[in-house]
């Protein structure tokens, strides 16, 4: 409800500002070009980074210095820490960082916000800003129409620091033309309900700009222009800082427990930060004081020194709650734990890794893993095999004449708790993640999918071939026996094969390897034709047990194709884009079945042959 | 040819360089050694294999790695000569 009616009451008190007063609407528009400069921004970091951000975060977060390290530098370096935020929360969603790396981060994203302080105060309202937009508009579109996709990425960034700078200048004209006819500093308001006002009022405009650094760039611009009493200003920035948590706490909601927790350690570090500054507002005015005239800044220069008191509220917050950061973890691990359900759950997927098309991957890619493991414990234990049997050395030719032991199990029942919950999820995050994915990804998302599917057939291959030999593995006749067991033996097989395989780093490794268990189910399955045959022929089996023999046959075929067809799929998605090696070395159907068929044949000095 | 340089310095910056992929050789060796490592591995244990069946089942491993080697080798011909025209 609160939602459905905020954007109509923005809209007509903006509408009303327009109507009443034309400096208003200059204000407003700079404040319009100053997200959308920010929305460049971070657009073009997304393209010109490629994946080369999420790799530097996944290896600079090992150590607490790192994390924050990296949090200061990135969030300076792209003047906007929700990109920062966004790629956090999907690491950490994705479990590919810890949750005390993930605070460092977030600790040092908030002192890297400071900076953009001192660009608008030092920079932007020392020297005609709009002077250094124009150029940078004007290159910054003509590198957006560029093929590749990282200088298309520069050209964003370009275009994004022009509209920043494009839209500071508007906000400082406005003010300045704002002067003549309004006086808002006649409105300051000074003592505690001060304080507490306009620390009311800077959470709010952060809430409904959605930024920190729209709210402080405002904030700059009416404090030069003389529209705001510094003091009402320090207490803008602290609600700037209050209110950017609001935006992570609702960017968490669609996140998993994990996201949840950071933005938990979000709210309590800047909430504590900004009810300390709130406490201690006289100390740090005379800190900043201080400090100013050491650094060489102006009595009266209160825009840089709102920079310098931004600055040093938010190294206090870090530097008091750095040494809580793992009591904080404890905390919050304790407290807010996930649902607990009997049903498996998806873990790595949140709505925050959509908007990065290679962190959107990694995390649909683990969870088809996750999905996979549960299938593999589904498979196994439906043809009566434990994971133990697989995973271990065990000769598995000797199932065969070994008596079965039965694992009970509800497959329908295992199907709706370990995998309904996480295969539809996967297949709804590909469906969005394709749609925001540019073409280069949507290859990899289709294979993920495909692999999806291929899991959830394997396992009706399963229920259906468990049918029959659920009851055939406890029959009198050791010659039905030991054919059931020839299917378990198979499958058992290619499952330790495919496992193994999950070891392999390189791709096309691995789609060669595939070939190599193609040939030995082949050779099987054949092999299982001939017994059943004989069998008929010999008079050992009856016609009924025959095709059930032949019909559970074809299901074992059914299973480990799509056993096989789910990791070459898992594999196409790590392949590197245009990789056509595997195309080139794999073998041909018939070049299988030639080697399939004529095994008895292969000459083992043949085999020593080196390629010419 | 230093403004050449630089040109095509640029181009390869502004994505216009299609040259095939100079790691694909690269790609290609590793992989080749890697089926190289494999082949060994099964060699010595088909060296060390007692029953009918596992000896079936190695000899048709080593079959399966020996074309794939084989392919890879001319795929590697001809890469190399391509790049050297």
């Amino acid at each position: 409800m609160l939602r459905r009616i905020f954007l109509p009451v923005i809209a007509v008190i903006l509408g009303y500002g327009f109507w009443v007063s034309g400096d208003f609407s200059e204000i407003a528009a700079g404040v319009a070009l100053f997200l959308f400069g920010m929305l460049g921004m971070e657009q073009g970091f997304r393209l010109f980074s490629g994946g080369s951000l999420q790799r530097l975060l996944n290896h600079t977060t090992d150590r607490l210095w790192k994390s924050l390290g990296f949090g200061l530098v990135s969030t300076t370096v792209m003047q906007s820490s929700s990109l920062v935020s966004v790629i956090t929360i999907s690491f950490l969603s994705a479990e590919m960082i810890s949750l005390a790396q993930g605070i460092g981060i977030v600790f040092g994203a908030n002192l890297g916000t400071t900076t953009g302080a001192w660009i608008v105060a030092g920079f932007g309202l020392k020297v005609k800003i709009s002077a250094y937009a124009m150029p940078m508009l004007v290159f910054g579109v003509l590198l957006l129409m560029q093929a590749s996709n990282r200088v298309k990425g520069a050209g964003w960034i370009l275009v994004g620091i022009g509209f920043l700078f494009l839209g500071i200048a508007y906000m400082k004209e406005g003010f300045s033309a704002f002067t003549a006819t309004l006086d808002l500093a006649q409105y300051a308001m000074t003592g505690v309900l001060g304080l507490l006002l306009f620390t009311g009022i800077g959470v709010l405009a952060t809430v409904v700009m959605q930024s920190s650094h729209a709210t402080l760039a405002l904030t700059i611009t009416a404090l030069a222009a003389g529209q705001l009493t510094y003091e009402n200003a320090l207490a803008l920035a602290i609600g700037a800082n209050i209110g950017t948590t609001i935006t992570a706490v609702l960017g968490a909601l669609g996140a998993t427990i994990s996201g949840k927790r950071l933005a938990a350690a979000h709210l309590i570090f800047n909430g504590v930060t900004g009810l300390l500054a709130l406490l201690m507002i006289r100390p740090l005015a005379a800190a900043v004081d201080w400090i100013s005239a050491g650094i060489g800044i102006a009595p009266q220069d209160y825009t840089l020194k709102l920079a310098v008191f931004h600055t040093l509220f938010n190294l206090m917050g870090v530097v008091l709650m750095v040494p809580f950061i793992q009591s904080m973890v404890r905390v919050l691990e304790k407290y807010m734990t996930g649902v607990s359900v009997e049903h498996d759950e998806p873990r790595y997927l949140s709505a925050a890794s959509l908007e990065l098309p290679d962190v959107a991957l990694g995390a649909v890619y683990k969870e088809t893993l996750h999905l996979f493991d549960n299938a593999f414990s589904l498979v196994a234990h439906g043809v009566d095999l434990k994971r133990s049997t697989i995973r271990g050395e065990q000769d598995l030719q000797a199932l065969l004449e070994a008596p079965a032991q039965l694992i009970d199990i509800d497959l329908d029942d295992q199907y709706g708790r370990m995998i309904k919950s996480i295969y539809s999820a996967n297949i709804e995050f590909i469906s969005r993640a394709q749609v925001l994915a540019s073409a280069d990804y949507r290859e990899r998302f289709a294979a993920l999918r495909d692999a999806n599917l291929e899991i959830v057939a394997a396992i009706k291959a399963t229920k259906h071939l468990r049918k029959n030999l659920h009851s055939h593995l406890r029959s009198n006749n050791r010659d039905i026996r030991r054919e059931y067991n020839r299917f378990r033996a198979r499958i058992g097989s290619v499952l330790r094969q495919v496992s193994q395989l999950a070891e392999e780093d390189e791709p096309v490794v691995t789609l060669l390897a595939l070939d190599r268990i193609r040939v030995e189910e082949m050779d099987a399955a054949s092999n299982a034709n001939e017994a059943v045959d004989r069998l008929i022929r010999d008079g050992t089996i009856s016609s009924s047990i025959a095709t059930s023999l032949i019909n559970d046959g074809a299901y074992t075929r059914e299973l480990v194709g799509h056993l096989l067809a789910v990791t070459e799929s898992l594999t196409r998605a790590n392949l590197a884009e245009g990789e056509v090696l595997d195309s080139e070395m794999t073998l041909h159907i018939d070049e299988i079945a030639d080697i399939a068929r004529g095994s008895e044949g292969v000459d083992p000095a043949r085999l020593k042959e080196e390629p010419r | 040819m230093k403004i050449k340089k630089h040109l095509d310095k640029l181009s390869r910056l502004l994505g216009q360089d299609d040259g095939i992929d100079r790691d694909q050789l690269k790609k290609l060796r590793k992989v080749l050694k890697a089926l190289k490592s494999d082949q060994e591995k099964l060699q010595a244990k088909l060296a060390e294999a007692e029953g009918e069946h596992e000896r079936r089942k190695l000899g048709q491993k080593l079959e399966v790695i020996r074309l794939q080697r084989e392919k890879g080798v001319e795929v590697y011909r001809t890469l190399k000569a391509s790049r050297e025209n």
